[in-house]
């Protein structure tokens, strides 16, 4: 594609990217946004944490200062949701708020979008912690990050730093450019083919519902150094390792529960597109891949699992294999008949779908945000980062992975009271070597 | 910090056993310093208040729904279609349908117990406004009177195991063999009596003998919880 074509692309995806009404810019929810709010329940809202962790105890009131002045860059942030009579759409909020907040212990609450005017991220301050907690509506972890990293900033400054805008630390004076708020899917879902969805029922872990609403969280923090040390020994990337290691727990804890027929092990591991196709946006644009093993095939040991792992992600995350999958996904949204059908309708079918294929599709869900990088004058004053995938859709672990200088964090979130699984993780790292600190709010 | 024998990771300060096996935290050098009161963990202690979902406009999508077609068809039964009452049933439908759906959108607090009683009623009055459209009400008051109240009852001890004792989905299958065991038993009752026949079990006491086979095998499973736990991961639910 030549950089004309590229560029009357990304202008035409801008435009359709959001709407003027009233003199306000409303914004339809993206490809992946739009499947979230279905699957609203009492006791589920897809809500994701990040966390920075300073070496000083927070000051709410230059926290709040810092949220003011912050949110204004971020205006697919600063909405709320709307249901029109075929899609949802975000509408620019007015309302006073977002207010921060003594932070609680379970943490990930559903948000009610259904009044109006109802803010879809919430800032929370405990200690030396600030978390964002965002609506996956919004965007993804990577346009989060970028709210967090801008926040912190602003607050250090408000402290009395000079923190310059470098990385994911934007400038809150200049007016966002139009590139952040586009639904890039839309940009590149041009396959000539559509690959079909894997739909394959695999091993769901089961265990006693915690009381409504319950979030129970492990934290392990451990030494990239350490980690990279063992992956190396593997002949393998970390998230390869990681992914390896939560698939041997899985497998682990299927064989513990002896059942009649063994099934698949999968993990729902979202891809960050930014990193294949470049778009500077602040909203969803990840996609799924299910690194997997089947024991029905034979028993795996450790080293033929991250085989397994390291060649299928070799396999599959590459711009042609994400391409399609992104096209497959649009294809469903762009269809005139799916189009023209009322959202109620649509939303009984998507959910039904979710809660009867693609939940079944994965044991666990894993993400890995890798290694944030802040300007070098903010570095002295953080202490780590950490990342929650937020409460699962049916009882299962969710495991997030978010690195920051030499401190490695792995989050796990669960709503169920069993642990196997993230003792068979921790317990199988602590074998190879690495040093695990646990923390919990067990 | 001390380290948890059993799984070898550096626990944090403020946690009095492993959350990984549960082991506790017991450090020798620390016999004497066991409260962990004082100490201050990464997480907050505040437990936040989920915000209830407000469900009124579903309530009222489905008032809307219910009366148009109620509305509409008394029009058309009145001026067009008039040869006799058959928006009777229908109007009766959504009646019925509403009272079972939309008070718990529109009072998230009211009782299933008083919800399912005042259904019940409606049914039963719906049930009678049928029988304007017939030749004889014998029917409404020997088969399905007795047999909307036996429902009744059953419904409302099931649902009341339900809520109290185990929401399973083993336990629910064991509500509902027992439902229609005794369900099909006092059906063939009424209809045995209905025909002016001697009451003999025939086809329901098949029926009650399966279930209650099925009922004590569900109860067993229950009951022992080693079984169950064993069920539900061998079949993968």
């Amino acid at each position: 594609m030549n950089k004309t074509t590229a560029e009357r692309n990304l202008n035409n995806n801008i435009d359709s990217s959001f709407k003027h009404v009233g003199g306000e810019t409303w914004y339809p929810l993206d490809l992946s946004a739009i499947v979230y709010p279905t699957l609203q329940r009492r006791d589920f809202s897809s809500v994701y944490r990040l966390s920075v962790l300073l070496k000083e105890e927070i000051k709410p009131d230059i926290l709040q200062q810092a949220l003011n002045r912050t949110l204004p860059r971020f205006p697919t942030y600063k909405v709320a949701m709307r249901k029109g009579l075929f899609w949802r759409f975000l509408e620019p909020n007015h309302r006073p708020g977002p207010f921060v907040q003594e932070d609680v212990r379970n943490f990930c609450m559903p948000m009610s979008f259904r009044s109006k005017g109802r803010w879809l991220i919430r800032i929370y301050y405990h200690g030396c912690r600030i978390a964002l907690e965002a609506h996956h509506s919004l965007g993804d972890g990577t346009g989060g990050m970028h709210l967090l990293h801008t926040l912190t900033a602003e607050y250090l400054r408000l402290l009395g730093h000079e923190i310059p805008n470098k990385y994911m630390v934007l400038n809150i004076d200049k007016e966002p450019h139009p590139e952040e708020l586009e639904d890039a899917y839309m940009r590149y879902s041009n396959a000539k083919f559509r690959p079909p969805r894997p739909m394959e029922k695999t091993y769901r872990i089961r265990g006693t519902l915690e009381p409504f609403f319950t979030f129970q969280v492990i934290d392990g923090i451990m030494s990239v150094k350490d980690v990279m040390a063992v992956a190396a020994k593997y002949k393998c990337t970390v998230t390869e390792y990681l992914n390896s290691v939560l698939l041997y727990a899985l497998l682990k804890k299927q064989q513990d529960d002896k059942p009649f027929k063994e099934l698949p092990v999968k993990i729902a591991m979202p891809v960050n597109l930014r990193r294949f196709f470049p778009s500077k946006t602040l909203r969803n644009f990840i996609t799924m891949i299910y690194p997997s093993i089947d024991p029905r095939l034979g028993d795996y040991t450790f080293e033929e699992i991250i085989k397994q792992v390291h060649h299928y992600m070799r396999y599959y995350i590459n711009d042609k294999f994400l391409r399609g999958d992104i096209t497959t996904n649009a294809a469903t949204q762009q269809n005139p008949f799916i189009r023209v059908v009322p959202l109620f309708i649509k939303d009984v079918v998507v959910r039904t779908f979710y809660k009867k294929v693609q939940d079944l599709n994965s044991s666990a869900g894993l993400t890995n945000m890798g290694a944030m990088k802040v300007p070098e004058e903010m570095i002295p004053f953080i202490d780590r980062f950490d990342i929650y995938m937020g409460i699962p859709f049916s009882p299962r672990t969710n495991c997030a992975i978010i690195s920051f200088q030499d401190t490695l964090t792995i989050n796990f979130a669960s709503c169920i009271k069993e642990t196997d699984v993230e003792r068979y993780f921790f317990t199988k790292l602590v074998e190879d070597g690495v040093h695990v600190t646990i923390e919990s709010n067990r | 910090m001390s380290y948890c024998v059993q799984c070898g990771v550096k626990l944090e300060q403020s946690l009095k056993s492993c959350p990984l096996c549960h082991t506790p935290v017991i450090n020798p050098n620390e016999l004497n310093s066991t409260d962990l009161s004082d100490v201050i963990g990464p997480f907050s202690t505040i437990k936040g208040e989920v915000e209830p979902m407000k469900k009124h406009d579903i309530g009222l999508w489905l008032t809307l729904v219910f009366g148009s077609t109620a509305i509409a068809c008394a029009i058309l039964n009145l001026f067009v279609f008039d040869h006799n009452y058959w928006s009777i049933p229908v109007i009766g439908a959504c009646i019925v349908l509403w009272i079972f759906f939309c008070p718990r959108m529109f009072l998230p607090k009211i009782s299933i117990y008083l919800n399912l009683l005042v259904t019940a009623i409606s049914v039963i009055f719906y049930e009678f406004a049928i029988t304007f459209m017939t030749k004889s009400d014998r029917w409404f008051f020997e088969i399905i009177l007795p047999t909307t109240l036996v429902i009744m009852v059953l419904v409302t001890i099931s649902g009341f195991f339900y809520k109290v004792v185990s929401s399973s989905l083993i336990a629910s299958a064991l509500y509902l063999f027992v439902d229609v065991g005794f369900l099909s038993v006092a059906l063939e009752c009424y209809i045995d009596r209905f025909m002016g026949s001697e009451v003999h079990l025939f086809w329901s006491a098949i029926v009650f003998s399966v279930c209650a086979v099925i009922s004590i095998a569900l109860s067993a499973i229950l009951s022992i919880k080693r079984l169950r736990e064993t069920v539900r991961k061998r079949l993968h639910f």
